[in-house]
């Protein structure tokens, strides 16, 4: 088990949960939910944003975010 | 009863767009989030049926933690017998659908309206819209068919309840992977070089001499004072005369001068967020600038305060948040626009050899306390969410659109105020108090100014003449410079006076164009707030300096004192406002069940607190 900053970029993986409990709505409708695949896309040039894309959208999330997202390679 | 239809959707879905279509509307429209921030609503005759067409806020789920979220949820809540419009993007719809069953759970009529076919075809996914309306049971239409009759017929269409639905295999979305230009914009090196080259452009191709915005700035304002004005030389009367040439005709030419440019950075704006260029930026530039507690799109107007600080402050409209518009407009005066340049070569001729590398210095100190102002205003941003637009070729019909409707605003909001004000001006500084047209100097302005001339008593420039050229900057700053030469020719005091009113002139208010500006996007009492509170300062500051560099100490140090008391005093107040903001934040939280009451919120409030509480959002009726 690790969180979604540790994905390597082009890694493909499954959410097992998502921490971040105030944003739990918003990231389930942009496609981050338990259970939903995802690609890291591109980690920004300082580490700061993480660029995802699910199944519904391409987000970007700010590092406190992705940090909170728990993921298994998939 | 006219029938009433909503328009609901993800943000970004063209809500918007649509909306525009079906009501003939103007409604503004652009790529990214929340350009919808409250209902607008529109009589309209759609499909030959007259109803009322409501455009939402953008809305991702019934929960959802915005102001703009809840607002369209309790919006929709609250009219249960109206009829509902889903519009999604085609790569969005498995999101769309959950926030579908929740609204329609009551049974209600509704249909879905799929946007931006087009793109989603092209990068390869596919859809069946026969599959999905039986699968979701009600109408499903591209926005490019014929959606005015489909709404007209729902309107006498039966109630109907969207089911949580499985639509694998109607629905096979993009490849996953970023796009070439995205690599490209995306790379830290390249990105940032190219977004850093892209920001010059517009700023050379707006605010230089000899492109194309200066260039229209000069003719419009050669129209009306040079040409116009050669007519109006030829009245009789001298009182109408100076009313037409120096009165309205030098008035209109210095608002409508400001048109050029105004235009040509709208437009530069909304190409670069319809074009989804904007939110690659704000995601460039996200880690760098939200220490400093500002976005990547911040920057753009912050940049083009180097041009024109009025201009600059209509381009902070839609910023991610108010608060943030806020600290920006209050940023921007700082950053010394292209029409203090001649006062600080006037001013810096007495105190630096090099002129030049002297209004160098001033413009870095201005960035200096800009930085200083972000820093000190900052707040903590909620760490980004942000979905990231696609890259699009911006639609010319909606470019233009939302262009004149910003000239258009710019005309009724901001070119009144500030015209109105320039003729009161007029009346001022060229009729002595028994309304006989006279020289300057013995204008009712200059009467005015003869007590203000002790305002600059302190820094050794006891003269009523300065107090006129600082308060002529309020009309425009260049006119400083104008007024200085009319009085004396060369600035006649000291290096050190003519320093210290140099940062009085790089921190003092804007002009009266930046001040309406502000009024039009943040209200006119904090406008005028934010002018008295930068001119004040500006005074103290003004002081400091000139304490500083002659160097009495006796003077200085009570001063610096003095100034670090009155700081921290202000970081105290706005600290305290800043709790009280996120407890009622909470509070508002509490009453909608977004979050468990923990003791600390429990015990006696303050009346403030009560008074503030208690005209918190309204309840929304059964809940």
């Amino acid at each position: 088990m690790m969180n979604l900053c540790e994905l390597s970029c082009g890694q493909r993986a499954r959410v097992l949960s998502v921490r971040a409990e105030t944003l739990i709505g918003r990231l389930s409708a942009l496609g981050v939910y338990p259970g939903a695949r995802l690609t890291l896309l591109k980690r920004s040039p300082l580490g700061h944003t993480y660029l995802i894309a699910s199944e519904a959208s391409r987000v970007a999330l700010a590092r406190e975010i992705a940090r909170e997202i728990e993921v298994c390679s998939a | 009863m006219l029938g009433v239809v909503l328009l609901v959707g993800n943000p970004n879905a063209g809500k918007s767009t649509l909306f525009n279509r079906l009501a003939h509307g103007h409604a503004h429209v652009g790529n990214w989030h929340g350009v919808t921030v409250d209902a607008l609503e529109k009589q309209a005759v759609i499909g030959g049926r007259p109803c009322t067409l409501v455009d939402l806020p953008g809305i991702y789920t019934t929960e959802g933690r915005s102001m703009e979220e809840k607002f369209a949820a309790r919006y929709v809540a609250e009219r249960p017998s109206a009829a509902i419009v889903f519009v999604a993007e085609c790569a969005g719809l498995s999101r769309t659908v959950p926030l579908m069953h929740a609204l329609t759970a009551g049974r209600r009529k509704c249909m879905l309206v799929l946007t931006k076919r087009r793109r989603f075809e092209r990068e390869g996914g596919r859809l069946d819209p026969d599959g999905l309306r039986r699968c979701l049971g009600i109408p499903v239409l591209f926005a490019e068919d014929d959606v005015a009759s489909a709404v007209g017929k729902l309107l006498d269409g039966p109630l109907r309840e969207v089911p949580l639905a499985d639509m694998g295999g109607l629905v096979s979305l993009p490849s996953e992977q970023l796009g070439r230009f995205d690599r490209f914009l995306l790379n830290g090196f390249f990105g940032l070089f190219f977004f850093v080259a892209l920001l010059l452009a517009v700023f050379f191709v707006t605010f230089f001499s000899g492109m194309p915005g200066d260039l229209l700035k000069t003719l419009v304002e050669e129209f009306f004072t040079v040409t116009l004005a050669g007519y109006a030389a030829a009245i009789p009367s001298p009182v109408v005369r100076s009313l037409v040439s120096d009165g309205i005709l030098m008035s209109l030419g210095s608002v409508l001068s400001f048109l050029p440019q105004i235009a040509l950075l709208h437009f530069f704006l909304i190409v670069l967020e319809e074009s989804g260029l904007m939110s690659r930026l704000a995601v460039l530039t996200d880690g760098l600038l939200s220490r400093i507690g500002l976005s990547g799109r911040a920057v753009f107007s912050l940049l083009m305060g180097f041009g024109c600080t009025a201009v600059a402050v209509t381009t902070t409209k839609g910023l991610d948040d108010k608060r943030m518009q806020r600290r920006v407009i209050l940023c921007l005066p700082y950053l010394s626009c292209s029409a203090k340049l001649p006062v600080y070569l006037t001013l810096s001729a007495s105190f630096f050899e090099n002129a030049f590398a002297a209004a160098l210095l001033l413009y870095g100190a201005g960035v200096w306390l800009a930085l200083i102002a972000a820093l000190y205003l900052k707040e903590k941003t909620p760490p980004l969410v942000m979905e990231l637009a696609p890259l699009q070729f911006p639609a010319p019909l909606f470019t233009l659109k939302s262009l004149l409707f910003q000239i258009k605003q710019f005309i009724i909001k901001v070119a009144t105020v500030v015209l109105a004000f320039f003729l009161f001006s007029w009346l001022l500084s060229s009729f002595d108090p028994s309304f006989a047209l006279c020289t300057v100097e013995n204008s009712m302005l200059a009467r005015i100014c003869r007590p203000l001339g002790c305002l600059f008593a302190p820094v050794g420039m006891g003269d009523w003449r300065i107090a006129y050229a600082a308060i002529s900057g309020l009309i425009a700053k260049e006119n400083v410079a104008g007024a200085i030469a009319m009085f004396y020719g060369a600035f006649p005091y000291p290096p050190a006076s003519a320093f210290a009113f140099s940062v009085f002139m790089l921190t003092c208010s804007p002009c009266v164009s930046a001040i309406a500006a502000t009024a039009r996007e943040l209200g006119a009492g904090r406008a005028l707030l934010y002018a008295a509170a930068q001119t004040l300062s500006a005074l103290l500051a003004c002081y400091l300096v000139y304490f500083l560099l002659t160097g009495s100490v006796a003077v200085t140090l009570p001063a610096l004192l003095f100034c670090f008391t009155a700081f921290y005093g202000i970081h105290e107040k706005v600290h305290r406002h800043d709790r009280h903001h996120a407890q009622r934040i909470y509070r508002d939280r509490l009453r909608t069940g977004g979050a468990r009451a923990s003791r600390a919120l429990k015990g006696p409030r303050s009346a403030r607190q009560r008074r503030k509480g208690g005209r918190g959002l309204p309840l929304a009726p059964g809940r």
